[in-house]
């Protein structure tokens, strides 16, 4: 009962507010009706005077929808704020309940996301942001020899004073 | 569409409407009611707006409003003064009296 009076509340749409202002006022013009037949109106004027003293109720209708669109926002945000920590506190004491677990999990997080920022860093500074010391990376060559015994990057000084010269 | 009623000062209508719920719960006619009851007459609160000005005092946290039922028995919607609408109305009030005193000292006062 309790569960479906939450979701019907959660779910109320726009024209519920309208219904309600419209009810409200709806409840003046009667009781105001009511005074003034009592003061001696007929029924009909009564009726016709409780509505002119109410003036332009459409304009009356829009003004209190406005504030109450804006209760209703505070409200579904307070709801989810409130939601939002009953989760945290849950999760706060099923951790009490489980130490070993807790201290478990948060290790193979921390070192899981430790070593994952390490990696990143690591390939983010050699491959995409260049050497460090480098003033022009453009201008960075390598050279690699494909004959010879020794195939590869590695050079003699000699042979690199003779490269270093022609380019 | 016209009516001859007096007007109410503007800012007023605030402080009336929480002195009025501030003895016991009431609905919106019972408010316009009690203020006209009150001033013998003098006051009269525009019913159109005294409705978005209700609902604005709820959302200000200064009033509480629950349906609920009126001597006849008929649904109503009630509106309770909140501590924080205490508190709003004491602070009007004063505000009401440094400026109703103000005005009385120059339009008492004597020559230009």
């Amino acid at each position: 009962m309790a569960l479906g009076e939450g979701f019907r509340r959660f779910f109320r749409s726009s024209n519920d507010v309208d219904q309600d202002i419209r009810e409200e006022l709806e409840a003046h013009l009667e009781m105001k009706t009511e005074d003034l037949i009592a003061s001696g109106l007929p029924r009909e004027r009564a009726v016709a005077e409780a509505r002119r003293l109410l003036g332009d109720r459409a304009w009356v209708v829009k003004e209190c929808r406005k504030v109450r669109v804006h209760i209703k926002r505070r409200e579904h945000r307070k709801e989810r704020f409130d939601t939002v920590r009953q989760d945290v506190r849950y999760a706060v004491r099923r951790m009490q309940k489980a130490p070993a677990m807790t201290v478990l999990v948060i290790a193979v997080l921390g070192l899981g996301i430790g070593v994952n920022t390490t990696v990143f860093s690591a390939v983010n500074d050699w491959f995409f942001r260049g050497a460090p010391g480098v003033s022009e990376p453009d201008r960075l060559v390598a050279l690699f020899r494909t004959f010879g015994p020794d195939d590869g990057t590695r050079w003699s000084h000699l042979s690199y004073l003779r490269y270093a010269e022609e380019v | 569409m016209t009516t001859a009623r007096d007007n109410l000062i503007p800012g007023t209508l605030n402080l009336l409407v929480l002195k009025a719920v501030s003895a016991r719960p009431l609905h919106g006619y019972g408010i316009t009611k009690w203020i006209v009851d009150r001033t013998e007459d003098v006051l009269r609160v525009e019913e159109g707006v005294l409705y978005p000005a209700l609902h604005k005092l709820e959302k200000a946290g200064s009033l509480e409003a629950e349906w609920g039922r009126n001597d006849t028995g008929r649904r109503a919607k009630f509106y309770t003064l909140t501590a924080s609408g205490a508190e709003r109305l004491r602070t009007e009030v004063e505000r009401w009296r440094r400026t109703s005193r103000a005005v009385e000292i120059v339009i008492t006062s004597e020559g230009a």
